[in-house]
């Protein structure tokens, strides 16, 4: 390209008007950002050495957090009522009962076991 | 084909307007040659050179059909609302290369707006006007002699 080929090229050129796109494909709704991404063409082998490298800083990452004690562990208590006169459900207390809890109660604890 | 727009709208225009020479009539063109290019139940090989042929042709049919209602542009292809830097020998030579270009040949003056001013390839010209590469090239350069010959140059 010479001097007189550049300067041709230089001068400004009319465009299409601000509608005319509109014109043409109408108005449509702006596309999602996840849709925009997936759109993307990343070559597979980038995808793959990046899907490595946020597995292996994952990994060592999860070592730098420090874990939370756990919670002390509960007995187990187990309640049991035997040779009742009543038929009745005695730990139902929903109704109103003149006799409370006649007869014999075994009480049960267990104590849990550390792992 | 909204990205072939985005592309080479701009591009696309200036092909349509150096038919034309009507800003409305190339707008009418692209629309058609897109409305077109939608309709498509398959994609061409090449996009990009079947959209410049799509409106190559549409421009041309804009151009046979109203001829007679159009009015034609100053300025020919070039934007003919001064810039503010712009200077008056700046606008005067935007003028005399309009001039100059309006004396060519057709297959001349097209030649040289697909080249310099669409940015297409002697063999995307040659494809797409279906001649060969040597008849494009020497169409462009004979143009630009004659063109120098007007300005002076």
């Amino acid at each position: 390209m010479d001097d007189f080929e550049r300067r041709l090229k230089m001068l400004p050129l009319a465009g299409p008007t601000e509608g005319m796109k509109r014109r043409i494909f109408g108005d449509r709704p702006g596309r999602l950002w996840f849709v925009e991404v997936f759109r993307l063409r990343i070559p597979l082998g980038w995808a793959a050495v990046f899907a490595l490298f946020a597995g292996i800083a994952g990994m060592f990452g999860s070592q730098l957090v420090p874990s939370k004690p756990a919670p002390p562990l509960q007995p187990t208590v187990n309640v049991q009522i035997i040779r009742s006169p009543s038929d009745r459900n005695l730990f139902d207390f929903t109704i109103p009962a003149e006799d409370f809890m006649t007869g014999e109660l075994i009480v049960n604890v267990q104590a849990p076991k550390e792992i | 084909m909204e990205r072939v727009y985005d592309q080479y709208g701009s591009q696309l225009f200036t092909c349509a307007l150096s038919v034309t020479r009507c800003s409305g009539l190339a707008e009418d063109a692209m629309h058609e040659a897109f409305c077109r290019g939608c309709r498509l139940t398959e994609v061409p090989h090449n996009l990009k050179a079947y959209m410049f042929r799509s409106v190559r042709n549409a421009a041309i049919d804009q151009l046979r059909q109203r001829r007679k209602t159009s009015t034609l542009l100053q300025d020919y292809i070039f934007d003919s609302s001064a810039g503010p830097g712009e200077l008056a020998e700046q606008k005067q030579f935007k003028r005399l290369v309009a001039d100059a270009l309006l004396k060519l040949s057709k297959d001349e003056r097209e030649t040289i707006v697909q080249h310099l001013y669409a940015d297409l390839t002697f063999q995307e010209i040659a494809d797409m006007r279906e001649r060969s590469i040597g008849t494009v090239t020497s169409w462009y350069r004979r143009g630009l002699v004659k063109m120098k010959d007007h300005l002076e140059v």
